[in-house]
């Protein structure tokens, strides 16, 4: 009896060792087969896909940086999601402070956190038509206003019981020594918020690096677009041409797995902090 | 303490203003404008309920709505037991969660539009799928993944399942590691088996987040643009169109903002009814799990 059960217990501990190991490749195969490709012309694709290119060729990489002006996508790409976090940052600490200090209405803080079961993608045509009336369709404000808002509900609905949590004492001491409400807010509420910040502005960074929708609505001259509409329309460009394709993807890729690769803990704790939007 | 007022005013009026601009604002207009026939230029006309008529008598918003409906049920069927499956698994294992979670996780940072692109590759006719299928002596499998009625839908939905199963794992993973020791191992010592722990400690346990990441996958669903968008630009006809697609291509393709916004009423109204839904199903229980 003892030994068939011992066989049956690692028959299992086999298969669920497959199946995560065969998940973990599924995550990884596709992004290494994409890097290999690169260094392949097209026609080695066709005949060999599945083989170690036969030469590192950097012939494709030079090719989409000449057609494609990857890295002039990717500075815009930086600016505006570097702008819209901080402005997210900055905008809705000042608010969640006001909310879990002084106005501890819950009929506010409901208000602001309504926004969350909104999905953003429903309300793209009276956003374009706003920023329109405004004259921010195709420029890069109007795209970093909208990514600063997208998030705001739930940046607020993290934010508030965070600073609640920050003991009130510390506030005390700062108005006996004097200091205003601005200057205790700068030099000790937000020092103190930061993990809470940090949650926020990692998940807000990732989220908005990768946007497509609203920038392809907005931005309509290639030399302010994003990187993601500049991925897009390597598509058109290079349509069959596979070899500047996997170097087009790799290009757009990479810099996201290196922050990826030392931020890891810090993107994963931000991102699951934006599974309460459920 | 005194209250300053206009200290407070001061510092929630931005995040004020841009919510009510940008977020209240939005919400009346897409109502408003789905009740007009407006165009994009010109005065705005109302036209009553015109718009739903329109759009529910088009049985290209039939096929849409049935393949959104497709979607959700078939991410909720593979994604949400993968995930489950993934954690559980991998929460037994007590070392190496940590790269497991790495890994799994990978898809879930990159953009939706390299993946995209990556597949539509993969997908090509020459591409490496329909050649590993003739390495593998498969070649009556061989087809155009993203024309063929029927595979091009599941063709589409493949990349988008496969990115978010990682999200949703690092969910239940968390929710894992908060189950007491104590519990798990006075099981073990009534020799309860790997898939009795399971079925009878860990699925109960996983409930209230179950519903966090059941409406997480809906609205993933409902959202989903990028990859039918890249893939088939929702084609051939609208076999693989979603109606977040539906709704942009109507709205900025053909410019009836009108018929645009009554298909983001309906977004909105499935998103809000789901999430409602599985509210509704999901709260009695924990509630009780709570007092007990």
């Amino acid at each position: 009896m003892k030994t068939i059960k011992m066989d049956s217990e690692s028959i299992q501990r086999i298969l669920i060792h497959t199946f995560l190991i065969l998940f973990g490749l599924s995550c990884i195969y596709p992004f290494f087969w994409v890097l290999l490709n690169a260094f392949k012309t097209t026609t080695e694709i066709y005949t060999s896909p599945f083989a170690f290119p036969s030469a590192f060729r950097f012939d494709n990489f030079v090719e989409v940086f000449r057609e494609v002006e990857l890295h002039r996508n990717f500075l815009n790409s930086m600016f505006i999601v570097t702008s819209s976090v901080a402005l997210l940052i900055i905008v809705t600490g000042m608010a969640a402070y006001i909310i879990a200090r002084f106005w501890k209405s819950n009929l506010l803080l409901t208000f602001f956190t309504l926004g969350i079961m909104v999905p953003g993608q429903a309300l793209v045509i009276p956003t374009f038509i706003i920023l329109n009336k405004i004259g921010l369709v195709d420029s890069q404000y109007g795209l970093i206003l909208v990514y600063t808002v997208s998030n705001i509900s739930l940046a607020i609905f993290i934010l508030v019981p965070f600073i609640k949590k920050i003991p009130f004492e510390i506030e005390e001491s700062g108005f006996m020594d004097g200091a205003s409400n601005l200057q205790i807010f700068t030099k000790l509420i937000l020092p103190l918020a930061k993990p809470g910040l940090a949650t926020i502005g990692t998940l807000n960074f990732i989220l908005i690096w990768n946007e497509y929708l609203y920038a392809f609505i907005l931005l309509r001259r290639p030399a302010i677009q994003t990187l993601t509409q500049a991925i897009f329309a390597l598509r058109g460009t290079f349509t069959t041409r596979y070899g500047l394709l996997c170097a087009g993807i790799t290009v757009a890729i990479i810099p996201v797995v290196i922050v990826y690769s030392i931020f890891q803990d810090q993107i994963i704790k931000g991102m699951y902090a934006g599974s309460v939007k459920g | 303490m005194e209250k300053p007022t206009s200290f407070c005013t001061a510092f929630i009026a931005p995040a004020f203003l841009l919510y009510v601009i940008f977020i209240i604002l939005p919400i009346g207009m897409t109502l408003f404008l789905s009740l007009s026939s407006w165009r994009g230029i010109g005065p705005v006309e109302l036209v009553g309920f015109e718009n739903y008529l329109e759009i529910f008598s088009d049985p290209e918003f039939g096929t849409v709505l049935a393949n959104t409906g497709v979607i959700v049920i078939v991410t909720l069927l593979t994604q949400l037991p993968i995930a489950i499956l993934l954690s559980y698994f991998v929460f037994e294992q007590k070392i190496g969660a940590r790269i497991y979670r790495a890994v799994y996780f990978l898809p879930v940072v990159i953009s939706a539009v390299a993946i995209g692109l990556m597949f539509s590759i993969f997908y090509s006719y020459n591409g490496p799928i329909n050649s590993l299928l003739e390495n593998l002596n498969l070649s009556h499998l061989k087809q155009n993944w993203l024309i063929e009625p029927g595979v091009n839908l599941i063709s589409v939905m493949v990349p988008q399942i496969w990115q978010w199963v990682g999200w949703h794992f690092v969910i239940y993973l968390a929710a894992l590691f908060t189950i007491p020791s104590s519990t798990l191992e006075s099981a073990k010592m009534d020799g309860a088996g790997r898939f009795q722990i399971f079925w009878h400690i860990i699925l109960p346990y996983l409930k209230p987040v179950m519903l966090v990441s059941i409406v997480l996958s809906i609205s993933g669903s409902l959202r989903s643009f990028e990859y039918p968008f890249i893939l088939t630009n929702g084609g051939p006809g609208v076999s693989t169109t979603f109606i977040a697609l539906h709704m942009v291509k109507k709205a900025f393709t053909y410019t009836k903002f009108g018929e645009g916004s009554a298909i983001a009423v309906n977004i909105l109204f499935l998103a809000l009814t789901s999430k409602f839904i599985a509210d509704f199903l999901f709260r009695d229980k924990d509630e009780r799990k709570i007092r007990r």
